[in-house]
């Protein structure tokens, strides 16, 4: 039994592709957080809470629909034993940025709480497991660029180590003006691409 | 059998700037947690926390000198490296040795209008500042970088055993730190969750958390577990878990912390576990969900300890500097009294540590929760 990439997903300025495939063009000209809430309408997610989130959480939650919808796991009892191992460039930096600004003026300071919890990155993978019902292993990475082996070793250990039995994993960035998520679902079994750190440098590369 | 195993160690916190420092003013109830100047931080009210003295990490030896081009918070983890190296004859520029980091808010101060001049604005992402520690150390691996915000620390532990596990390093230096900012404060008063005195877990008067600042280094090897010598600290297990209830408040059934609990025991007997190093912010929430978590678990038999009490919340390296404190506490077969407590004051039976005594047990667990829902646990074991 090898560990497979079971479904990959990609959402970025240029569309949503699924196993390579695109199923959706987005808007190139809206800022990230107009295009992310196009987005959630054109997938119907019917998520309330989606419109509290940073743009962060929003990208998370909006990739993971896309890997899980039409199986089991999108509406399960509980999601036990899935792993989540995300990863990304500039942690919550936006946030961050935004959340200072509230700060700075000392005679305008309004440090809110439902801004401030967001200047976490690990924010996006609670979000995800509310969602989902997960409950297994779950690590936020820093990585400069898209660094297949990091996400790769952790994964691998995961499935050695521990009863993990599926992972979705991959990469989560948003900055001011862009976004890119690229995440895929991890599982025991004979289907879908090879998990290796090759395969997820080229599917990361290619749509 | 092989196991991970600690090599050595360092604490920068208030209480001193090498772990027989911290141990010291530990066992002497010292408490860190000093009421702090606000206006310093141009922040209106006031606010208690543990600080650091860079004086006094400038006195450490290979230090004296000064580095310049590192921000403070940078300067404190390359410090809190070197002290953890030094006698141990580890090459930290080694291709067998990996970096891997814990911080939660690393340079975020480098935001502020009137931060730090000198710096790039890069200089705020995570990985920047890695890769300029990393530099300093001449380590040309790229870092594993954590932040998983309170439970950074633990997570890095478990991260580090991962990695040699896997063969690819004879050694990893698990390291981390947080600095106390108006970022922070202000984020966490907005919160109300800070309290107006040195924070009391598990009390019944508790109201609130104290922050502190700090940096830890662990350093950690793989070898056979009869090689090693009488005492050393073996990181024997470990879990992570999410809530899946709500991004900024604890689970009412302590569901995560219960979770990464069971799958760290795996149901291997606990009878030789001397005590439970609690997360013990001493907010109201965290401290009961953490009491129903260790009932849950049918863990109400063995002592809890937290040392949020001495040195306050130090965010990316409370997980780091509180495993160390609890593996000597471990290797000294001394308990760390839960500085701050008097009356109990969660649900459960909890019997909270009081005092200094000494005890028979090899093993403990370090328990670690945070915003987002996450909670991490680590064992430890001593070798006989």
């Amino acid at each position: 039994m090898y560990l497979r990439v079971d479904k990959y997903c990609k959402i970025s300025p240029t569309g949503i592709f699924i196993d390579g495939k695109k199923i959706l063009d987005t808007n190139i000209s809206d800022s990230p957080e107009a295009s992310l809430n196009h987005i959630y309408r054109q997938l119907n997610v019917n998520y309330l809470k989606f419109f509290k989130m940073d743009n962060l959480s929003k990208l998370s939650i909006l990739a993971t629909e896309c890997l899980l919808k039409g199986s089991e796991l999108i509406e399960p009892e509980e999601n036990g034993n899935m792993a989540v191992v995300l990863s990304n460039s500039s942690s919550s930096n936006v946030t961050d940025s935004n959340y200072q600004q509230t700060i700075n003026d000392p005679a305008n300071y309004f440090p809110s709480p439902s801004l401030f919890v967001y200047t976490l990155p690990n924010i996006s993978i609670g979000e995800i497991c509310i969602k989902y019902r997960i409950y297994g292993e779950n690590v936020f990475l820093i990585n400069q660029k898209f660094n297949a082996e990091n996400i790769y070793v952790y994964v691998n250990e995961l499935f050695n180590k521990t009863d993990t039995i599926n992972c979705i994993a991959g990469w989560t960035e948003c900055s001011r003006n862009n976004y890119e998520a690229f995440l895929f679902l991890v599982k025991k079994g004979e289907q879908g691409r090879p998990f290796d750190v090759d395969e997820l440098n080229k599917l990361y590369k290619i749509n | 059998m092989r196991v991970v195993y600690k090599i050595s160690d360092n604490i920068i916190t208030s209480l001193g700037c090498t772990t027989a420092e911290n141990m010291r003013s530990v066992y002497q109830a010292q408490c860190g947690i000093l009421p702090q100047n606000h206006t310093d931080f141009d922040i209106p009210e006031p606010f208690y926390a543990s600080r650091v003295s860079f004086e006094n990490i400038n006195k450490l030896p290979g230090n004296s000198s000064g580095y310049s081009g590192y921000t403070k918070f940078e300067l404190m983890v390359i410090a809190s490296v070197i002290e953890a190296a030094s006698e141990t004859g580890i090459s930290l520029s080694s291709g067998d040795t990996l970096f891997i980091f814990s911080t939660t808010k690393g340079n975020v101060f480098l935001l502020e209008p009137d931060s730090p001049v000198g710096f790039n604005k890069e200089r705020v992402n995570l990985w920047s500042s890695a890769n300029e520690i990393c530099r300093f150390f001449n380590n040309t691996n790229t870092p594993v970088i954590i932040s998983q915000a309170c439970i950074s620390g633990v997570t890095a532990i478990l991260t580090g055993k991962m990695y040699l596990e896997s063969g690819r390093y004879r050694n990893v230096v698990v390291t981390g730190g947080d600095m106390v900012s108006k970022f922070i404060v202000s984020g966490f008063q907005s919160f109300k969750a800070l309290s107006p005195q040195p924070c009391k877990p598990f009390d019944s008067a508790r109201d609130g958390l104290s922050l502190g600042e700090g940096a830890a280094t662990l350093i950690l090897g793989i070898a056979e577990e009869n090689e090693l010598e009488k005492n050393s600290i073996i990181i024997k297990a470990g879990a992570t878990s999410n809530d899946a209830n709500h991004i900024s408040g604890p689970s009412r059934t302590g569901e995560g912390l219960y979770r990464a609990l069971i799958r760290t025991l795996n149901g291997s007997p606990t009878d030789d576990i001397a005590f439970i190093n609690a997360h013990g912010t001493a907010t109201p929430f965290n401290d009961e969900m953490e009491a129903i978590a260790i009932s849950r678990a049918g863990l109400l038999n063995i002592p809890v300890n937290s040392f949020k009490g001495y040195i306050g919340h130090t965010l990316g390296a409370a997980g780091l500097i509180e495993t160390i404190i609890s593996s000597h506490s471990l290797v000294d077969s001394r308990f760390v009294k839960c500085l701050g407590f008097s009356t109990i004051g969660v649900s459960e039976k909890l019997e909270i540590i009081t005092g200094y005594d000494s005890f028979s047990g090899t093993e403990c667990l370090k328990m670690a929760s945070g915003f987002g829902g996450c909670n991490a646990v680590v064992h430890l074991k001593k070798l006989a």
